[in-house]
Parts: C-alpha cells; structure tokens; sequence
C-alpha cells in the first residue's frame, strides 16, 4: 500500500479574499465546512512537543464554533508527564488558527473551558480527547489587505524551527520592539527577552545541567530516541527527523538506536548531545522566556499562543527560533530560573531562542511533517475519522517502549 | 545576574579587585586614618562610604618583605647590575636603610602608625588592609628565588633587561580552567605587569581538581547576594575569572589584569588581541577553550594579527604543549599537520552532528593523533567503567600542563626555539617532541 506523504501540509496554497469567501456563499454562518477545514490547515502548521500534533478539531459550525482538544494518546509519558507541553502546542494551534481567519477577516475568539484541570490532561494509553476549549467565530470584521494577508498565510506555511547553531548577531530592534508588545493584557503570560551574552551564556549553562538531568534518565532517553525518526521516513505523520537536527542518516539511527538502549551509548555522549543546546542558547540573538502568571491549563494555552505569535513576528523579519523546554521541565532548574535569571517572576514555560542560522543552508531544513486534517477531526461523537501515523511505527521492529521510571533529584514539575 | 558582578567597560576592574593606595597619599589626603586604637578609616572612589578596619584585618608586609629580600639578595661582586649603575643589593641596601629610618621615626612619632612608605591594598571582598613595599620590591620579592635560571639563548641579557622583557610580556588566556594553570605558571615565571584573562563560564565543584587557586570559597556567592536569603535555589555563582584574577591580585596587586567575563566573542576578539586605548597588545595568547568553534577562531585572528598560540592540553596521562608562532611563520596552519580546509571541515562537521566521533575529529586536527592510549583509549573506546560523562582530566597533569606553558612562555619570550609541540607522558615517564 502507497504511505501517504507526510509533508504535504506544507504545499497549501493561500486564497485569494475573493476565493475564500466563495467557499461560504450562502453566509447562513460565519464559516462553512469549506472554508473550516482551510483554516485549520494552517492550524496544524503549528510546532508542538516533539511534534507530537496532539491536538483535534471539532468543527461545530452550526454553533459557529470550532471545538479544540487535546488528544492525550500523544502526550509524552516521559517529557511531558503532566500534559503542560501538550497543552502549550494546543495553544500554538490556536493561535495559527486565529490567524488564518483574521488573515480573511473572520473575527474569531478563544474562548477557554473554564473548569480545566490538569490532572484530566496527562498522557494516556488510550484515545482520549479532552476538550480545552473552542473558537468562537462572529460575524466578519474588516479583512486586511491582500499584501497583508498573504503575508500572514505565508509565514504560517514557511516558519519552521530551525534546530542549528546561529549566528550570535544582535536582535533586530524592530522586531524587538514588537515583542515588547506582544502579549495581549488578558493573557496571563509575561515574555522575558535576555539579549546579553552573559544572560544568554547563563540560560545556555542552566539548559545543558537541565537536558544532561533529564538524558540521564532511561524513560526520557528511550521516548527521545522513539521519536527521532530517520530521514528517510516520508511517511511518520508525527516525530522528528534527524535531518530536522542536522544529523544525516548514519548519525540519526545510530543515536536513535542508542537512546532506545538498544545499541552501546557512550557516557559522555549525553554530556555532548547536552552541551549542543548550550551553544544554541549561546549562539542566539536573543533567549526568550514565557511565564505564566498563574500555573492553570488556560494560562498554558495562552503561552503557546504568545510563543506561536513570536515565532511569526521574527519568521517575518527573517529570524528564526528553537525551543528549549528542558530547564522548564527539571524543578531545580526551573527554581534556579525564576530564582536569578527571572529575577523572581514566574516560572519559565517556554524557553526558545531566536536568530539567524550561522549557514544560511539551514534554513533550507526540511520542516517537519504533518498529519492529514482528516486524521484530527473528530466527528460529533469524539470519534477520529482516520488512523494517525505515529512515530512507534518507524521502529516497529524495536517496540521496546520503557515504562521504566528512574527516581529523580529534581522531579518533574508540576503543571 | 547568573553571576553576579558589575560589568566595567574598564575591564581592568571587577567587583573583588583589590584597592591600591600609594601610603603617602593615602595619610596627605586622609583616604587612611588611623584612631588611637588603630583603627583604620579607609576611604575610596570606588567605596559607597568609608571602611572602618580593625587591627585583626591590618596586615603590614612591608617589612616581611624587605626581610626576606634582605636574606635572598646576594652582595657578591655578581650581584647583578642595574642600569643605575648600582648593583641590585647596593640599591635594595639604600632602600632598606631608608625604610628602616621611617619606621623607626614612626615609633618616636606619637599617633604616628606607618611610615609613608609602600603601598596601602585594600581587600574589598574581605575587608583586608595590606600595607606591602613598593612595587618594584615587591614584585622583585615575587620572583627573586627564579634568580637567573631564564636567559636568553646567548646569554648575553643581564638580569634587569631579562625582568625587563618577562615583565613587558602581556599574554591572554582564553579559558580559565585548565588554564588557570597555565596562568599560574607564567605569573610565577615571568611576574608579567599585564595579562588577560577570558572566560564565561563559572567554577562548579568538578573544576576543583585542577582550577588553581579553586576552592569552596568561590562555589557560591554569600548568602547575602540572594533576593530571597531562605531561597535554596537561588544559587550565585562566581565567575572563574574572578575568582582567578583576585586570588592572583592577592599575590600581586599592582598586576593589571583585563577580565573579559563573557568569554572572547567574534564582536571582542580582535580588541583582546590587539588591546585599546585601554589596554595593551597580546605578546602571547594562550588558548585553553573548550568552546571549537572558538579555539578556531582565537588561531585563525592571532595568526591574522602575528600573535603566537600557545596551547596546553591534559590527556590522561599525557600533558601536551604545543605552540604555533605565527609572528614567526604566518602561513603556519591552524591546527596540527593538517590543512586548514580539512580542520575547518570537521569543526563544522562536528557543531552540526554534536557526535563524539565527530568531536574527536576535531580534537584530532587540533592536538594529533598521539593521545587515544592507556587509560585514556579506554575511556574513549568506553571500555571498562567510566563513572562521568564529562572528559577525564588528571588534576596532577593539569598541573603540569601549567608548569609547562609558563616556561616555554618564558623562554621563547627570551629567544629560544621551541618544538611545535611537545609530550610528556607521566605513566611511562617519557618525552615526545616533534
């Protein structure tokens, strides 16, 4: 049987206004199925965990709504055991989905569940859906220019995090300023911006102490190396390509065999594989820290949402960005963060970096894949329409999946 | 913040630097005042407001000084001779004399407690005062035990244009763990006047085995520092090259050191190198990074610029110097008997994959390929146990890595010709030199 190709998401073409609106002719609501299903193809251009995609639509067009869940079968047992990082790519989701429909003058809100808690969004063995909240979509607003919309549409299909080492060159002071105002004043998110080499050397330091912790542990390792996927798996609609780090073939299988445990790993490499993210860190132009005001599932959408909002703003001043979510998840570090580098504020919970590649040829990286919008619909009963592609059948052969949990000096935190 | 310490744009200043007063001024303009207990008021620009020390924080070196120059100098016909004309025992006999007129004068004086005479250090991270002989013989008292075991090749140099030339020599240090040994081996051979030191990165527990002058004084700042003083997380470190440089002013105060505490970067190589206004031109730079891309970067500029790379490595067993003289030869590679492209190659190679291999790649194009043996090979085949993660380093041969690098400094400085590299393997005690 012919897999389906797992980067077709990416050769979407942007409608014309006029287009657009053809799809809804009637204009008995704010969106028809047509033009649903188009926005949320660019919803799932968002980057999530280990791109996980562990979010579902539902489209509830009659009450002029698309519902957002979160698929807790794709929550990391290992590096995401409280669901927060699930939650936090629900929000980039979000975000690109209020883009998309700003871009057509669709005037659409999130609206949040209210009664959210975390202990219902940790990973699960089984298909479950929870439910975070929807879209609420009115009636049309003013759309923006043609030039401005394509603009948006365009940085959703061409952003990509770019997992290289940059070039340590100073942050544009526009896009700095538009960071300044980033946050909207109903989110409880608050952004963090360390430009200086010793901020930057500092977050770099608390990363690689952060990332060796957790690559000391067996569980973390093995689910790593599950979702490392090799090159020349075109069909995986989730995980990671070691092309995506940079790694060529030999390299990619050979650490995938060696976080599974299932070929020798020499002591060290841990310590190397965790200094890589320092020089990450080191080399940016800027470290950027999201924190939530208050540690609630909705405030954690609203930081994927404000880190998805970042990503765009530097995709459009040709500045990429990385994600380094290790100190957030080590309690010490995370202390240790909001302790001295956030001077107190609230804890990190998303760390990424943002600059230029040191080779301009990374930015040629292939993005990462994606599921088909049919596999993350779900129909009125909570049902998925179509069977996921997931990174445990890249390695098939080797399910070896540990359940192993090692104690730990700093245990995860909490969400 | 990580590291606290206010950056100077002076970066011969930093937090800890010991405060020098000549004491003459220090008692005409009242910056040192004595009560009649003896305690002392101490007032500086660079102080919020005055220091009252107590006699348990005083420690007057003059005299223990002048003491054991009096018991090193010879007054032999081959006491050297300076330009002066006097010997250098005739002229530390006339400012012994006169030292010794002062103090007892001092004594006969009532509220009188020193002489004007040397120079008032104040401690700042302590609250320390030192009172220590002038600069001239203090700094001889530093180094008089090295007599004359460095010469120029023909021996042809007297003694003072030897201190002269070592004195005059400005080295820069880029990396501050292993190379604090290195340091610590040219200050205690050439006594330099200025030297550079650059690193980011604070000391941890683990660098203790072979940081020199490292201890669990500087594992953390003081409690006080925190924002929350009950906050156990809120951990302060202390900069390597603080800790590196204070412990060396505490030897030599009037030593200029340049403190470039976010390490060397693409935006500040070239004025480490080449100096400012400010500061002095690299004679030497030694280069103990651990950053590649970096130790590339360090040899590719000072082979622009004609400055030689001295670089000391700990290998097992093994301690390896090597030195590329690109004033001498700048066309000289940048890495070992390999072509530039080929090192360039599998720096890139190695920051793209981040795999040990790749690293050892690198490492290989750096240093040779003469250190994969005894217990070193088994660690890098990973054969038997290997209790950490991080690269093994024998404290013991970072000490002789050190000891190395400060007297080849020396004595290339001098004239001498130096092997582009050299071995020394501790476990067999043999020699390679190439």
């Amino acid at each position: 049987m012919t897999q389906p190709n797992a980067f077709s998401a990416w050769q979407l073409e942007p409608l014309e206004l006029a287009a657009f609106q053809a799809q809804n002719p009637a204009r008995e609501r704010p969106l028809s199925v047509a033009q649903a299903r188009y926005l949320l193809s660019f919803s799932l251009l968002a980057p999530s965990a280990h791109n996980t995609l562990p979010q579902a639509y539902g489209l509830e067009l009659e009450q002029g709504r698309i519902a957002l869940f979160l698929r807790r079968e794709h929550v990391l047992d290992a590096s995401d055991p409280t669901g927060r990082e699930a939650v936090i790519s629900v929000g980039c989701a979000v975000e690109n989905l209020l883009t998309a429909a700003a871009a057509y003058g669709v005037t659409a809100t999130w609206q949040p569940r209210a009664d959210l808690s975390w202990p219902e969004l940790g990973p699960s063995k089984a298909p479950d859906r929870v439910r975070l909240g929807h879209v609420q979509l009115s009636d049309p607003g003013t759309p923006p220019d043609e030039g401005r919309r394509r603009s948006a549409l365009v940085s959703m299909l061409e952003r990509k995090v770019v997992r290289a080492e940059f070039d340590a060159s100073p942050l544009p002071r526009s896009l700095a300023a538009e960071l300044a105002a980033v946050t909207h004043p109903d989110e409880a998110v608050s952004l963090h911006v360390f430009e200086t080499e010793s901020d930057r050397f500092a977050w770099g330091k608390l990363d690689e102490l952060a990332m060796k912790h957790k690559l000391e542990q067996p569980n973390f390792r093995v689910e790593l190396g599950r979702w490392l996927l090799p090159n020349d798996d075109d069909w995986s609609s989730r995980g990671m390509r070691g092309r995506e780090f940079g790694l060529d073939d030999p390299v990619t299988l050979s650490l995938s065999e060696q976080l599974r445990g299932e070929a020798p790993m020499a002591s060290d490499q841990t310590a190397f594989m965790a200094r890589a993210g320092r020089i990450g860190l080191t080399s940016s132009s800027a470290v950027c820290v999201l924190s939530c005001l208050d540690q609630s599932p909705e405030a954690a959408v609203a930081a994927g949402r404000v880190y998805q909002r970042c990503a765009l703003l530097a995709w459009n001043e040709g500045v990429v960005h990385a994600v380094h979510t290790a100190v957030c998840k080590v309690s010490h570090t995370s202390a240790m963060a909001q302790a001295t580098l956030l001077r107190g504020a609230a804890p990190p919970s998303v760390i990424f970096r943002l600059g230029r590649p040191r080779h301009p040829s990374d930015l040629s990286r292939a993005h990462s894949s994606r599921a088909a919008l049919s596999e993350l619909l779900v129909d009125a009963r909570g049902e998925v329409f179509s069977r996921s592609h997931r990174p445990s059948d890249a390695y098939s052969t080797h399910s070896t999946h540990s359940t192993h949990s090692t104690p730990e000096l700093g245990q995860e935190r909490g969400p | 913040m990580f590291v606290l310490g206010a950056v100077d744009t002076d970066k011969s200043q930093y937090e800890w630097r010991p405060l020098v007063v000549d004491a003459q001024e220090a008692h005409t303009s009242g910056r040192v005042v004595y009560d009649a207990a003896g305690n002392v008021r101490f007032s500086h620009e660079r102080l919020r407001e005055p220091a009252h020390i107590s006699p348990e924080q005083q420690y007057p070196c003059v005299l223990p000084t002048l003491l054991a120059l009096d018991k090193a100098l010879s007054s032999r016909s081959n006491s050297p001779r300076l330009r002066s004309g006097l010997t250098l025992r005739e002229a530390f006999d006339a400012e012994y004399r006169a030292y010794l007129e002062q103090l007892s004068l001092v004594r006969e004086t009532p509220g009188a407690w020193e002489p004007d005479y040397g120079s008032y250090v104040y401690d700042q991270k302590t609250g320390d005062l030192y009172l220590l002989a002038p600069e001239l013989w203090h700094r001889l008292a530093l180094l008089s035990s090295n007599a004359k075991l460095l010469t120029d090749p023909a021996g042809e140099m007297t003694s003072e244009e030897i201190r002269d030339k070592l004195t005059g020599t400005v080295v820069g240090f880029v990396g501050a763990s292993l190379g604090s040994n290195v340091i610590e081996g040219v200050v205690r051979e050439m006594r330099p006047r200025f030297a550079k030191l650059a690193d980011p990165d604070y000391l941890e527990a683990t660098n203790l085995n072979r940081l020199q002058h490292g201890s669990i004084r500087y594992l953390s700042q003081p409690r006080a520092r925190r924002t929350d003083p009950r906050n156990g997380y809120e951990t302060r470190f202390v900069s390597k090259v603080d800790l590196v440089a204070y412990e060396n002013h505490l030897i030599d105060p009037y030593m200029d050191l340049y403190l470039y505490r976010d390490g060397v970067t693409s935006a500040n190589l070239d004025r480490f190198l080449l100096g400012n206004g400010q500061e002095p031109r690299l004679h030497y730079v030694v280069e103990e990074a651990d950053d590649m891309r970096i130790k590339i970067e360090v040899r590719r500029r000072a082979r622009q610029h004609g400055i030689p790379v001295f670089m000391a490595s700990d290998l097992g067993h093994r301690s390896q110097a090597q030195m590329q003289d690109y004033a001498k030869n700048p066309s000289a590679t940048l890495g070992y008997q390999i072509a530039d492209e080929e090192l360039m190659e599998r720096l890139e190679r190695c920051m793209q994959s981040g795999d040990r291999k790749d690293i050892f790649g690198v490492a290989r194009a750096l240093i040779g390929n003469d250190f994969a043996v005894d217990e070193y090979a088994k660690w890098m085949d990973q054969s038997g146990e290997q209790p950490t993660s991080s690269v093994p380093q024998s404290g013991s041969v970072a000490q002789l890595s050190g000891a190395l690098g400060g007297k080849l400094l020396a004595l290339h400085r001098l004239g001498h010709q130096l092997s582009e590299r050299i071995i020394i393997d501790t476990r067999h005690m043999r020699m390679f030199v190439d």
